[in-house]
């Protein structure tokens, strides 16, 4: 598609994918150990100063520093999105690889209630379970687990599919390998790369709506750091310190876009451009 | 409900008038058999019947999601026209990276960054303001615009990308080099041929972020203090005024589902391959 002919294209989204999120990452990292305030720690000379040194980010309107509230804060996003993304998955890879293999009544049963998850927005399924069983970080993990399965379970029942029809499936079937001997030693490895992809856009999107969640205080808790909850926080002092929406707002931008660059980069890398 | 220095017999007075010493099965029969004749239940937190609470806040987030569903098609339609017949040009470059940015801020930031920037630096309008539908229609759906804004325009920079990918593809098709050799201008080409095949896949994303508009709304609600249905939901949550979240969680869900019912229709009048089951 208009390609230059020469060379190989620099696969932009992938460097920049990885720069952003791993930047994001090692922030996140590193406030397990060090942040340069204590992300906690209230102060009342300090309240609502402009960026600078020492605070890079600013303080908010209890004089709390902003970078170190955002570093601690990302640890706490990307943690529940990675774990969200890990979990569901794994199960919504199971049940897409089983129902996509063999087919028949299970598939049915299975397909139909992924789609009924999946006509429902996450942000507004998540509200629905938390308004069932509760406010909490648990419930929220629990409810995005649950909602993140369906996409996973159908992505990986297409790559099946889509595999099923081709020639190394039958010929591996000709030789006598079990069912599970060839969705292990063939079906898993060849989805690999649709599967990386989109636990990318799963991040992104777990972060989208974890963030979402505690904006409206249904989410992490306070006094927990949390991206969502210092938007919601900073709202009233918009005019004296707009740097306390900024810094973490930016920061949930920088870890979507990031996971989001990477799942393209993948996708793109995986199609051998 | 009856503040903090409350007997025993005081409340289980309470317990006892609202029904909550009933088994959970009588409770959830008593509330169907008032969901069919009408009667919802009254709320603990407003002391008001849930039918009239809901009913006064249905407007505002209607007026939210309509405007919003307004502004994806009339921003993302053109765009997606605009990049989608001009692949790697220096426009197409240009949108795909802001778009690729756009998509992923969340709508209550948006919500923030737009009352930032335009409510509090340029002025064009006053945060936190907020016309009843009441006091004129006009003034209400002006009021509605920069949170709409809001909700949309993240979906708008996910509908171009994909509108682009589908005109770009329908593009490279035979079809499109017969009807340029019949002598139709290249709008006319777009018009009429084009945009009705691109269309197709098109529709199927407005269903699904038609149904992400109405969550986004209930978001930006929050950030705009408009008083729709979302908010009446976060606090009802919030308060554990369980009559009120049960009918919002049924009525929520129903609105979704009857888009995707709205969109499935769409789907089937738009392409006629699937209506005759093909």
């Amino acid at each position: 598609m208009g390609r230059k002919a020469y060379g190989k294209k620099r696969n932009w989204n992938l460097i920049f994918g990885s720069l952003i999120l791993g930047t994001m990452a090692l922030l996140a990292v590193v406030s397990l150990w060090y942040t340069p305030f204590d992300p906690n720690a209230m102060n009342g000379l300090w309240k609502n100063t402009a960026p600078g040194l020492p605070h890079l980010l600013g303080t908010d309107h209890f004089g709390r520093d902003v970078f170190s509230r955002v570093m601690a804060g990302s640890k706490n996003t990307l943690l529940i999105a990675c774990s969200v993304n890990l979990a569901s998955s794994v199960i919504g890879a199971a049940v897409g690889v089983i129902s996509g293999y063999f087919g028949g009544w299970l598939d049915e049963i299975l397909m139909r209630v992924n789609d009924a998850v999946l006509a429902f927005p996450s942000v507004l399924l998540a509200l629905l379970v938390i308004s069932i069983f509760g406010v909490g970080m648990h419930n929220l993990v629990f409810a995005f687990v649950i909602l993140f399965i369906p996409s996973y379970a159908r992505m990986m029942r297409g790559e099946v599919i889509r595999m099923k029809a081709m020639e190394y499936i039958g010929s591996a079937q000709a030789i006598g390998m079990g069912s599970w001997r060839i969705l292990w030693k063939h079906v898993l490895p060849n989805a690999r790369g649709t599967y990386l992809a989109s636990v990318a856009i799963g991040i992104t999107n777990a972060v989208l709506a974890e963030s979402s969640m505690s904006y409206l205080g249904l989410g992490i808790q306070p006094p927990t750091a949390s991206l969502g909850r210092m938007l919601a926080e900073s709202q009233g002092y918009m005019m004296r310190a707009p740097w306390s929406a900024l810094g973490p707002g930016l920061a949930i931008l920088g870890i979507a876009l990031g996971a989001g660059l990477l799942s393209e980069g993948i996708r793109v890398k995986g199609q051998g451009f | 409900m009856l503040g903090t220095n409350v007997t025993e017999e005081q409340a289980e007075a309470i317990r006892e008038e609202l029904g909550l010493n009933d088994p959970v099965l009588v409770r959830y029969g008593n509330w169907l058999k008032g969901i069919v004749k009408g009667d919802f239940g009254v709320s603990y937190q407003y002391d008001k019947p849930v039918a009239e609470l809901v009913a006064s806040r249905i407007p505002v987030s209607l007026g939210l999601v309509a405007l919003a569903l307004l502004f994806l098609l009339l921003i993302s339609i053109p765009l997606g026209i605009l990049i989608g017949s001009r692949l790697h040009s220096v426009w197409d470059t240009l949108l795909m990276g802001i778009t690729q940015v756009f998509q992923c801020i969340p709508p209550f930031f948006m919500g923030i960054l737009l009352t930032l920037i335009f409510g509090l630096w340029f002025r064009f309008f006053t945060p936190g303001q907020y016309c009843s539908y009441e006091d004129g229609i006009p003034e209400f759906l002006q009021c509605l615009i920069w949170p709409a804004l809001a909700v949309a325009i993240p979906k708008v920079a996910m509908v171009v990308r994909f509108l682009r990918n589908a005109i770009a593809e329908e593009l490279d098709k035979d079809y499109v080099r017969t009807a340029y050799a019949k002598g139709l201008s290249g709008m006319e080409v777009m018009c009429r041929h084009v945009l009705k095949n691109a269309m197709i896949p098109v529709l199927s994303v407005v269903g699904v972020v038609a149904a992400d508009l109405v969550a986004g709304s209930l978001v930006i609600e929050q950030v705009f203090s408009l008083p729709g249905i979302g908010r009446l939901l976060i606090s009802s949550i919030s308060n554990r005024d369980y009559p009120v979240v049960a009918v919002l969680v049924v009525f929520i869900a129903a609105v979704v589902m009857m888009t995707n019912y709205v969109i499935e229709a769409l789907y089937r009048a738009v392409d006629p391959r699937i209506r005759r089951g093909g």
